[in-house]
């Protein structure tokens, strides 16, 4: 795992010595290789997970998630150039810095084989990222977003250190490779719930599960580009890798304790939806369907089948993906009409084909279209909530057809109809933009053609 | 082995190769139409080899090529059927897009587009072939949705009309609610039998339970536009006319039907589903014929005569006879696709203008298309020997004499009657006495794009009916013996239809001027349900997101309750608990207080 | 000469991340070496290399 971790690290050095010229093309080059070099871990050749040294280790859950972070990292330096181009040297270097720093804690979470560990770098993964968006938010209220985003996610975690203390104590043991063999049956009792709380409680914020969710859409809002994409695609799927890291060993509690959250997450993902289908805004139309996606994962880890989590690790790929093209997509549009509202920036088609193409594309995808990868996680998640129980199928129709009418509700804003008079002279669409949401929708329908290998724990 | 299975793979994967070639030089100039055209006719000759030898043969076969992957006990894997309903089905579709891909050669031929929407018609026909071979529930729904979000483009073609991407999200909005259907079945059938493979699904269900069939018919009737779930087809007239000949007329949305033909195992021992589907059927078809008495777009019309006829087919469902339900599928696309395409030329050479009322003495002008037209519509009405009488007349025989739902067999065959009331309405209107468009059109119909395509779907319109239940295999046993007056019931109604019909016609030339009657108004604004569904629900449901979700929970409660009151409790205590006011001089004036003390203090002589 | 000179200055920065890569690498294959030899101790995991492998913890 460290010839991933070292020559990330070495970016940093990179960009501060490159000529000025080369700060943005010489990380993203180099950053791309580090992401080939990470596909290497989906090759999953034992049952087991492949063990790398006893720090790190990767198994068939984390890679999809690895690989998805190393690939990003590229994707958000293409993305985020034209945003800084009017700053300064040094800041461009530190900004680009921060995206780094941002992936190299990411990958030692995904990969932590030690709990306390991954709790230190999940944890310290909300450094860099706050950085990113109160320091380059375009808005005033990116220091808003900036305080609910890190006393969210923090409320939420605390007890969970508490938790991992008393884990501690009781087995000896954080390893996570050991804890599967080690865990006792948690019983029935009030602090064993207490305990449960604790343990799901930090992720299920990060998720962020329907109700504590609303750090998110200020976040999306506020954030740069660049911290728009990692939080939709890499920082929400933390949240989803350390449920069904840590539901193992909180069985059978499981059973009875996920009701509540069940429910409001089946109820949470119609009301995000819901609320979606009246936002102007486009940026906060994302992050809401973010929501409404997520609450599926959720709903997914708490089911706790084979097929349910089959089904929350593909959706949570295929999601890391969709949206943080839409993100990307909803940048290009505000670098050209400066104002994310949607209304402002109608008729596009007219004006930049080439764009609608890639609109049409990501917008089909977030309605999961078959046989897209995000249908596979959608469709396993509603097999498996339907056998969970079979009421349940109303709900996730109702969400499939909401989310499929807010999908195109957004494109035919943006795109069609007839376009408004101040877009006449709107800059063309660059390769730069072309090749980022190329490099957004192919490994998408790549992986729809062999979808195993993002299929998690129990393929 | 025989080549069978290659015969039918080389039909679909003829048909990539335009989508491939967007890539080349053959997509940026004008050829790339003709080459798509020339596809389809090449496609076309090929499918017939593999449905010559199913109709020799009666062989059927089921092959499986490429493993997409396990999931522990489900199989899913590329698979295609080569039945019965997909063999007869595929050259019928290709044959009818052949016709109507040249029909739009002249039809569009103005569009700077017209290359992408020739992309976008075969990209349709290419998942709706997929729909119609496919042997498992996945490679189903990737059809299934595929059609979906084609017509989607398609209706909202003309992207600047509001009302054209209005037309485009109704239909997919329909066509969700009845997605949702067929998730639900899968689900069901995966839960209760592990199994997406239809034959599998067919051979571990002997006594079907309701669930799954209702929503394969709730996937059907959103698809097909069935009663509840209709609004959208005539909406999508909003598109071009080759889409709406091509997807709302002859195939997409027949799909519904299709689907539950392939499911007809199931289905036959079902008496629940089948009474449910009946009914649905039935008030379609009576439905939809009247609100087509009333409209004046010759477009809508036509495709509320086809919203009857798809709910015919699923009277003919309901009473179990999924084969003849199929044979009116393969009749009716000939007949009603060249109803669309002789609209299409109506409406084209009169600038489009597509009001029937401005219309009137075209059979001297345009004396082809009013013969496809009358042919078409008398086609449609089930006249003898023509196509639609050799399904049609079968259905309505087999309905008389089965032991049906009295008041379903009732509204049927008034729906029946009155198809021949609206079709002569068209032809009346359109065709026959003065002129009643701008005299200084110049009307022409002598384009050889135009007239060959009309003439192939109309010779398909005569004989295509004899020549498909001549050949094809019986599949269930016809009513060899009935009443006389049970064997011309269809034809009786019919008749009254156009008597009816005429009679009506008369009273138009000595017509008073009053106020529009109750039943007028309720023909005329489609029984006010799109003002009721469509004015309402969407109203009240996004006032519930506005209102409930984003305001009181999100707003209200999730951030005043948790954030903003901690933010405000702690302002508040720390305002109370500490003693800090700002008063500088006062602080200060303590500092001088002490430091005096101090000093008087410290000093002090000890 | 002096143009060779210009390029590694102009250049030099590029060898920094296939460095770390190395050194990753190198790091990695010490931790699976000592892994290897840790196992190798017990007496139930013990075993003979197969051809063409180079440790038995991977």
């Amino acid at each position: 795992m460290l010839k991933i971790i070292f020559p990330s690290i070495m970016l940093m050095p990179l960009t501060w010595l490159s000529k000025n010229n080369m700060i943005w093309i010489n990380p993203t080059v180099y950053s791309l290789l580090i992401s080939l070099i990470s596909l290497s871990t989906l090759n999953q050749y034992s049952d087991n997970s492949t063990n790398f040294s006893l720090l790190f280790f990767s198994d068939s859950l984390s890679a999809p998630l690895l690989v998805l972070t190393t690939w990003l990292l590229p994707l958000m330096l293409i993305a985020s150039q034209s945003h800084l181009s009017k700053e300064p040297l040094t800041r461009k270097k530190v900004y680009i810095t921060m995206l780094i720093l941002l992936q190299v804690l990411l990958i030692m979470t995904f990969t932590a084989s030690e709990l306390i560990m991954f709790y230190v770098l999940f944890e310290a993964t909300l450094v860099p990222t706050l950085i990113i968006i109160t320091r380059w938010g375009s808005q005033a209220e990116r220091l808003n977003a900036g305080s609910y985003f890190l006393f969210y996610t923090l409320s939420g975690s605390l007890p969970l250190l508490v938790a991992l203390v008393y884990i501690q104590n009781t087995t000896g043991s954080l390893n996570f490779l050991i804890m599967q063999y080690w865990n006792q049956p948690l019983m029935d009792s009030w602090s064993n719930a207490l305990l449960w709380l604790a343990c799901m409680m930090a992720f299920m914020v990060k998720m962020p599960l329907y109700g504590l969710h609303l750090w998110l859409p200020k976040a999306h809002v506020e954030a740069p580009i660049a911290g728009s994409m990692v939080l939709a695609a890499v920082l929400l799927k933390l949240g989803g890798y350390g449920m069904l890291r840590l539901t193992t060993m909180l069985n059978p509690l499981t059973e009875y304790m996920a009701y509540p959250f069940l429910m409001l997450s089946l109820w949470g993902m119609i009301m995000t939806s819901s609320i979606c289908l009246r936002q102007t805004d486009l940026k906060a139309l994302i992050a809401y369907s973010s929501v409404s996606h997520m609450a599926l994962v959720i709903v997914a880890i708490l089911i706790q089948t084979p097929w349910s989590y089959m089904g929350a690790t593909t959706l949570m790929v295929a999601h890391g993906l969709t949206s943080s093209m839409l993100f990307c997509l909803a940048n290009t549009n505000y670098e050209r009409t400066h104002s994310r509202t949607m209304i402002l920036a109608r008729g596009l088609q007219t004006l930049l084909p080439l764009m609608a193409m890639w609109w049409l594309l990501a917008s089909l995808a977030n309605l999961a279209l078959p046989p897209t990868i995000n249908l596979l996680g959608e469709l396993f998640v509603v097999m498996s909530a339907f056998s969970w129980s079979n009421i349940t199928i109303i709900l996730m129709g109702a969400n499939m057809m909401i989310t499929a009418l807010y999908s195109l509700y957004m494109l035919i804003m943006t795109q069609r109809g007839k376009h408004t008079h101040h877009i006449n002279n709107i800059k063309p669409t660059y390769t730069r933009e072309n090749s980022l949401m190329a490099l957004h929708m192919l490994p998408l329908l790549m992986l729809s053609l062999n979808p195993k290998i993002i299929m998690g724990l129990t393929y | 082995m025989n080549m069978f299975a290659t015969f039918t793979l080389l039909t679909l994967f003829m048909l990539t190769l335009p989508i491939l070639m967007t890539a080349s030089n053959t997509y940026n100039n004008n050829q790339y139409p003709m080459y798509v055209k020339n596809i389809i006719a090449c496609s076309f000759a090929v499918s017939l080899v593999p449905t010559m030898m199913f109709i020799h043969s009666n062989q059927e076969m089921v092959i499986s090529n490429w493993h997409w992957m396990t999931v522990h006990t489900l199989k899913i894997s590329l698979s295609f059927k080569m039945d019965y309903f997909s063999m007869m089905f595929m050259p019928i579709a290709l044959f009818v897009t052949w016709s109507i891909v040249e029909f739009s050669m002249w039809y569009m031929h103005s569009d700077p587009n017209i290359n992408k929407f020739f992309k976008y018609l075969l990209l349709f026909l290419i998942t709706m072939l997929i729909l119609v071979t496919a042997n498992n529930l996945f490679q189903l729904f990737i059809g299934w949705e595929g059609v979906g979000i084609m017509s989607f483009l398609l209706i909202g073609w003309w992207y600047g009309r509001t009302d054209a991407n209005t037309a485009a999200l109704q239909a997919i909005l329909y066509n969700r609610i009845g997605d949702i259907g067929f998730v639900a079945s899968m689900a069901w059938f995966l839960s209760n039998l592990n199994a997406w493979e239809l034959q599998q699904i067919f051979a571990l269900t002997q006594n079907c339970p309701t669930a799954p069939l209702m929503g394969l018919l709730l996937a059907a009737a959103g698809k097909s536009a069935q009663f509840g779930l209709h609004p959208w087809l005539p909406s999508a007239m909003e598109g071009p006319t080759p889409v709406s000949a091509l997807l709302h007329s002859s195939t997409m949305v027949v799909a519904g039907v299709f689907l539950l033909i392939r499911f007809y195992p199931l289905m036959e021992n079902n008496k629940t589903a089948q009474t449910l589907t009946l009914c649905l059927g039935a008030i379609t078809t009576l439905f939809t014929a009247l609100c087509a008495l009333t409209q004046n777009d010759i477009k809508k019309i036509v495709a509320f005569s086809t919203s009857s006829q798809l709910g015919l087919m699923m009277v003919t469902i309901g009473i179990n006879q999924p084969h003849l339900a199929f044979l009116h599928i393969c009749t009716h696309a000939f007949f009603k696709a060249m109803l669309f395409m002789c609209s299409g030329s109506i409406i084209h050479s009169l600038n489009d203008e597509q009001d029937i009322r401005k219309m009137g003495g075209l059979f001297k002008t345009m004396p082809f298309t009013t013969t496809a037209l009358i042919v078409g519509s008398l086609a449609l009405t089930g006249i003898p020997f023509l196509t639609g009488f050799y399904s049609k007349d079968m259905i309505i025989e087999t309905a008389n004499t089965s032991y049906t739902n009295a008041w379903a067999l009732f509204i049927t065959l008034i729906a029946t009657s009155l198809t021949a009331v609206y079709s002569t309405r068209i032809i009346f209107y359109a065709l026959l006495n003065q002129p009643r468009f701008p005299p200084l059109i110049l009307i022409n119909e002598n384009n050889p794009l135009l007239i060959n395509s009309i003439k192939r779907l109309l010779v398909g319109s005569i004989f295509a009916g004899f020549l498909i239940s001549y050949n094809i295999p019986p599949m269930t046993l016809p009513q060899m013996t009935m009443p006389l007056h049970l064997k011309l019931t269809a034809l009786a109604v019919t008749i009254l239809g156009f008597m009816l019909a005429m009679e009506i016609n008369t009273m138009t030339q000595n017509l008073k001027h009053t106020r529009p009657s109750k039943t007028f108004k309720f023909s005329n604004s489609l029984g006010f349900f799109p003002t009721i569904m469509h004015r309402l629900v969407p109203y009240l449901s996004l006032l519930m997101s506005q209102k409930s979700a984003s305001m009181l929970l999100d707003l209200l409660w999730l951030e005043a309750a948790l954030p903003k009151t901690i933010a405000l409790i702690q302002v508040k205590a720390s305002m109370l608990v500490s003693d800090q006011k700002g008063l500088i001089k006062l602080y200060f004036l303590s500092f001088l207080v002490t430091l005096t003390l101090i000093a008087i203090l410290f000093n002090y002589p000890a | 000469m002096m143009s060779l000179l210009q390029v590694v200055r102009d250049h030099w920065v590029h060898i920094l991340v296939p460095m770390g890569f190395v050194f990753g690498w190198y790091l990695d294959k010490k931790n699976d070496e000592k892994l290897t030899a840790f196992r190798n101790e017990s007496l139930l995991f013990k075993r003979e290399l197969r051809p063409r492998e180079e440790v038995t913890w991977k």
